[in-house]
């Protein structure tokens, strides 16, 4: 439904009022009714209705781009409605009260029967195996069975996002998971160690074994009334984690019931490859067996490395703990005591081989590497399967896209990103994995290419091209586009051209962000964009080439008439124009071009400023008329020259003249007398 | 006749450093300039003889007529000496000058000289004092320097107007092809200012 001072074609965004807002011309939002069962940190919850199903409620989620929603999950799981799942049944911009621009809003289906467990509960009352299994785990597994028959992950599966359905609390539904990035509510203890160690927003969609992971933790809660992890030291939980195993580290096993100790067993291995996938877990279920995986083993010191006051037993906690602290860790690497101490301590030659290496090549570099960027080889060297840290952050490959969107608006954030990328610390990590693990050609060659977008300063690279290509649901964060969530091309050009209508373009229309934006987007010829992004150095062919692009963008997208955007190019145009010399012609033509801005066909107006017959007559005439005006000029400068010749011509001629007068006047004369006289 | 002026166009200098003119330009230059001084010459000698020529056939018929007549004789020596100062004071290798003084003169004369010619003797008539016969070749002389005197200024006078029209002509199409195409057709790079002309 389109918006009091909005396009027609905003058609996603919905009706930004004081009172209820409009979305999908459907669903009614109420701004000023809180649903703060449905909120999180982040999102805000509201009352919401839809006129088409009265009497039932329905909740809008308002979501900013930090954290970064999952627009990917929401759109596959539109309107499925499946047990065990929170059904979502519309989303999309909305312009929120008090809000400075477009806000994303997600309108779901909310479980009536509350949480199952309240956040930051500690413990509670255990729930007995057959309730478990009949209330809990079927439908969840259902749930899950169609979300992963999406390819589509669940990362927010903890106690206190599962709600019952009704208030005959007998059954529960996953709560949604898809206004932040995967995994960003999930405390580290329902979290697979990995994705433990990385930040809320770097740890990246993950696979179905996270989930599965997770489903692991929370039956393990409920069934033993523990909650894991609460009021525990996050970092110490994982070393511990690191050398027991999560399921030694949580519980003593034995508090575990009988019946479902191999299910929790098979879900909260360490090794995803021997993880029961989520078939092993319903064929266990069903009565099977399924063989366990096989116990978790980690390679401990003899002696514990002493580091920030503690004692770390295992390469992979101490690889945490130096990262966590850089300054301190990079010390403790360049005195050469953490080498020492895995050299004497460790039994496992590979990490202490592979640290020893990295800190060959820093001294063969003569120190040339930052600090920082030693740490983070040296963490990699250390423990290969641990997110990628570099200055403090951690972030897994498949996570550095929303780190850097939730990182682009905090100071630093971006910067740190960045320098990650440029190091190439990506493809370092990729190489320093393990055989088995699956490089990918195509991810190397991805991660390269994020290498030389962010070294590259040009239009349609840099940062913002990385930002765009990693998160590929981004709307368009330039502030051109006046804060409308701009998620598609075809939705760009009608935001620059409300903007430019309104009078919001400046000299600028297009930004490295746009730029950026539609080389990931459209992957278009962004070189053209150039033009645009320096206006103050915008000659004929960058007009045109400007003009060209977006008139391709407009046929390309079927925009419709974008007469805002059409003046402003007009305007563009004045130096093509100008290269025209006809006067008369070139008057007509302006005249032309401010009537075809005026009707906001890009094409068209293409077409009349870049005629090539049109150009190919005017250079021929203009030619035409320079050769006549030089050749003026010396018929000129030749007339002067040749004055007193051509006076001393005339007067010679004068005279010549003058005898033959006079000669003919005399025999006139005598011819007359003789006549006169005789006849 | 077509003068050709005494110096040639230059042939272009050599470069500097090489002493001067090229020995070869400088040995074309002279060359042409002594061909254009022998053409003047050869131009000059054939006015000469042309004027040599009339004036051997004028004396010639003068001294035939003044056998007859020496009165006749005077007649024509002091009637000609208007022709005679023409010849004297032209500069002019062709003499035009004389020609045209000459010529009238001659005009004049020869209706004069004939009538005394015809003229019955006893009718007493004498050339010699008649003043109207004095007065025709004195003003036919003096017609003879007017026009000699007019018709070269007459001629520059066209001759400069053509010029002007032309001149004219040329700065308008100038001034119409700089309306039409601007300031760019005479070299001059456009500024932003320059006011669009509508036709």
């Amino acid at each position: 439904m389109a918006a009091d001072g909005q396009t027609a074609d905003q058609g996603k965004g919905a009706k930004c009022a004081k009172g209820p807002i409009v979305l999908e011309s459907r669903y009614v939002l109420h701004p000023d009714q809180p649903a703060t069962e449905h909120s999180t940190s982040q999102t805000q919850a509201f009352v919401a209705e839809d006129p088409m199903s009265p009497g039932e409620p329905r909740v809008a989620l308002i979501c900013d781009i930090d954290p970064l929603p999952r627009i990917e999950v929401m759109d596959k799981l539109r309107g499925l409605a499946r047990p065990g799942l929170t059904q979502i049944a519309a989303f999309g911009p909305v312009d929120w009260p008090g809000a400075s621009g477009q806000r994303l809003a997600v309108v779901i289906h909310p479980a009536q029967g509350g949480r199952l467990v309240q956040p930051g509960q500690a413990k509670i009352q255990p729930i007995g195996t057959e309730a478990l299994i009949e209330t809990v785990i079927r439908p969840i597994v259902t749930g899950l069975t169609e979300m992963f028959h999406r390819n589509q992950t669940h990362r927010g599966i903890r106690p206190d996002n599962i709600f019952y359905s009704d208030e005959t609390h007998t059954r529960v539904v996953l709560g949604q998971s898809v206004t932040a990035p995967a995994g960003y509510y999930q405390p580290p203890a329902f979290e697979t160690i990995e994705c433990a160690m990385a930040d809320p927003d770097g740890k990246g969609t993950g696979t179905r074994a996270e989930d599965l992971f997770s489903l692991g933790v929370c039956l393990l809660a409920l069934s033993t009334g523990k909650i894991p992890g609460v009021g525990v030291d996050p970092e110490e939980l994982i070393a511990r984690r690191i050398e027991k195993g999560s399921l030694e580290a949580y519980v003593d096993p034995r508090e575990i019931p009988r019946d479902l100790i191999d299910g929790i067993r098979g879900l909260m291995s360490e090794d995803p490859r021997e993880r029961w996938s989520l078939e092993s877990f319903k064929s266990w279920q069903e009565g099977n067996r399924v063989p366990p995986p096989r116990p978790y083993t980690m390679v401990r010191a003899h002696a514990g490395l002493d580091f920030a006051g503690k004692k770390w037993w295992t390469a992979p906690a101490a690889a945490m703990a130096l990262s966590r602290r850089p300054d301190a860790g990079v010390k403790a690497l360049l005195s050469g005591s953490v080498l020492d101490w895995m050299k004497k301590s460790l039994p496992d030659n590979v990490p202490t081989d592979a640290l020893a290496s990295v800190m060959a090549e820093y001294e063969v570099s003569g120190g040339s590497w930052p600090e920082q960027l030693l740490l983070a080889k040296a963490s990699i060297a250390m423990d290969p399967g641990a997110p990628i840290r570099y200055s403090g952050i951690s972030v897994r490959l498949d996570g550095i896209g929303a780190a850097l969107a939730c990182g682009w608006r905090k100071p630093g954030g971006m910067q740190l990103i960045g320098d990650l990328l440029k190091a190439n610390l990506p493809s370092y990590w990729l190489n320093s994995q393990p055989k088995h693990i699956n490089r990918g050609v195509g991810v190397t060659a991805h991660l390269e290419k994020l290498g030389r977008w962010v070294s590259d300063s040009g239009p349609g690279a840099g940062m913002e091209r990385c930002l765009y290509e990693l998160n590929p649901n981004l709307p368009c964060q330039s502030p051109i586009t006046a804060g409308r969530w701009v998620s598609d091309p075809s939705e760009l050009l009608p935001a620059i051209d409300a903007s430019a209508a309104a009078g919001g373009l400046s000299r600028q229309p297009i930004d490295r962000h746009i730029a950026a934006f539609l080389a990931a987007r459209s992957h278009a010829d962004t070189t053209q964009l150039l033009g645009l992004m320096q206006p103050q150095n915008v000659d004929e062919h960058s007009a045109i080439g400007t003009l060209r692009l977006l008139a391709e963008l407009q046929t390309s997208f079927k925009s419709r008439a974008l007469p805002g955007l059409g003046m402003y190019c007009a305007e563009l145009l004045k130096p093509v124009i100008d290269s025209f010399h006809h006067r008369r012609r070139r008057g007509k033509l302006a005249e032309a071009i401010q009537a075809m801005a005026k009707s906001g066909n890009l094409t068209n107006l293409l077409k009349l400023a870049d005629d090539p017959d049109f150009k190919k007559l005017d250079r021929r005439g203009f030619d035409k008329a320079k050769e006549l005006w030089a050749k003026a000029e010396t018929d000129l400068a030749n007339l002067e020259r040749d004055t007193p010749k051509r006076k001393d011509d005339a007067r010679r001629q004068g005279r010549e003249s003058a005898a033959m007068i006079s000669s003919g006047l005399a025999v006139l004369t005598v011819g007359v007398m003789f006549l006169v006289k005789w006849l | 006749m077509a003068v050709i002026p005494p110096t040639a166009a230059p042939a272009a200098p050599a470069a500097p450093g090489a002493g001067g003119l090229d020995p070869q330009a400088a040995a074309a230059n002279a060359a042409n300039a002594k061909r254009a001084a022998a053409i003047a010459a050869q131009s000059r000698k054939g006015g000469k003889s042309g004027m040599v020529l009339i004036s051997s056939l004028g004396l010639f018929a003068m001294l035939a007529i003044g056998l007859g007549s020496p009165s006749l004789l005077v007649f024509m020596i002091i009637a000609l000496a208007p022709t005679v100062a023409a010849i004297l004071t032209d500069k002019d290798p062709e003499k035009h000058a004389a020609i045209a003084v000459g010529a009238m003169t001659l005009g004049a004369m020869i209706p004069l000289v004939l009538g005394q010619f015809t003229a019955k003797p006893s009718s007493g008539y004498n050339v010699l004092r008649d003043p109207f016969a004095w007065l025709s070749v004195y003003a036919a002389a003096g017609i003879g320097w007017g026009i000699h005197a007019a018709v070269p200024a007459i001629s520059v006078f066209l001759s400069d107007m053509r010029a002007d029209w032309r001149r004219k002509d040329l700065v308008k199409l100038q001034d119409d092809l700089a309306d039409e195409w601007g300031q760019e057709v005479i070299g001059k790079k456009k500024t932003a200012s320059e006011p669009e002309k509508k036709k």
